[in-house]
């Protein structure tokens, strides 16, 4: 148990790029390193982890710990998993404070505003991309977002009525069959 | 209390960020710009270009950062407890739930899955109204999204050459 908070604290520290860049380092340490667990667990573990809501790697750790040792284990784990970034985010936001008056950081942050907004936009293009399959619900995910940025109706409502569509909808096809 | 509020409202956000970090962003984006006005959209960008160049999770360092610069530290730590205790509810209680009463439980996981990125194009096109407002920042953002497309960056180099470029056009 210890093994595995030092080994996901190392993981936080050095993952790089959010939760999906840290997965396969998880999965060298723990899986081929410790040889903790085996492959398929791994693989089952991030399954379930990518399909409910929060971070993916929280979820992760939350499900690793409760693998090896129940609700204190997940505990352990998600507080190994989230310290590193917490002080490492918490220490840049007090430089950040400092050098923000640069004319040379306002430059930059110009240009890296621009690139985070066009990942984000590239981001959702992939995802239509991957996992709609009807142009339906391409139609209603489009109206939704039309309507949550010039109607200024909540993203939580709206997200909540399209979700009911979509369940309704693939239920009500499954049982006409 | 402004702490209190952030725990509140980064529980809700962890509760409904289906989707992983980008779900979880949407969704900050939404109440943090929108809905409290905590903070304005191109400091959100900043903060996202910040978490996206250090290690962790995306969601946890934006809820950290956010509640710091809202709060103070009492502000980051309820920030970031907020966003993760909903996780531990969903693994050890909602999932159970779920799977008794529904006879396909991944089929509302795919559901909620789909959902999600109504919310995301949302804070993509939020971000882009506010940040592409001239003629240079549409050319910039129109060369940035080829670059992006191409796959030749991981997302930090992609970040550091977008802000390399922000500083080539601002100087001459």
């Amino acid at each position: 148990m210890l093994k595995l908070a030092l080994s996901l604290m190392k993981i936080s520290t050095i993952g790089l790029g959010g939760g999906y860049g840290m997965l396969p380092l998880m999965e060298e340490e723990l899986v081929r390193k410790l040889k903790m667990l085996k492959e398929e667990e791994f693989l089952d573990i991030v399954a379930k982890a990518q399909s409910f809501p929060g971070p993916i790697a929280v979820n992760t750790a939350i499900l690793l710990g409760r693998m090896k040792a129940g609700i204190l284990g997940s505990i352990i784990c998600s507080i190994s998993i989230v310290l590193p970034p917490f002080f490492s985010i918490l220490l840049i936001a007090l430089m950040f404070e400092k050098v923000e008056k640069y004319s040379i950081v306002r430059n930059f942050m110009f240009g890296a505003r621009l690139g985070v907004t066009i990942i984000i936009i590239n981001y959702s293009l992939e995802l239509i991309k991957r996992i709609i399959k009807s142009r339906v619900i391409l139609g209603i995910l489009i109206a939704g977002a039309v309507v949550i940025v010039f109607f200024k109706i909540s993203a939580f409502l709206v997200f909540l009525i399209i979700a009911s569509i979509v369940f309704f909808k693939a239920t009500n096809r499954e049982e006409k069959r | 209390m402004k702490a209190i509020d952030l725990f509140f409202c980064f529980m809700k956000i962890g509760f409904l960020a289906f989707g992983g970090g980008y779900g979880a962003l949407s969704m900050i984006q939404n109440e943090v710009v929108g809905v409290h006005g905590w903070m304005t959209n191109p400091e959100f960008l900043d903060l996202l270009s910040i978490s996206q160049m250090t290690p962790g999770p995306i969601a946890i360092n934006s809820a950290t950062y956010i509640g710091y610069k809202i709060a103070g530290f009492s502000g980051a730590v309820l920030s970031t407890i907020g966003v993760i205790l909903p996780s531990f509810m969903w693994m050890y209680f909602i999932s159970f739930i779920i799977e008794r009463i529904l006879r396909n439980p991944r089929r509302l996981l795919n559901a909620l899955r789909m959902s999600i990125i109504a919310p995301i194009l949302a804070a993509g096109m939020n971000l882009t109204l506010s940040t592409v407002n001239d003629l240079i920042s549409f050319i910039l953002a129109l060369l940035l999204l080829t670059l992006l497309r191409s796959k030749k960056l991981s997302l930090i180099q992609f970040i550091l050459v977008a802000g390399g470029l922000g500083i080539m056009v601002k100087t001459f």
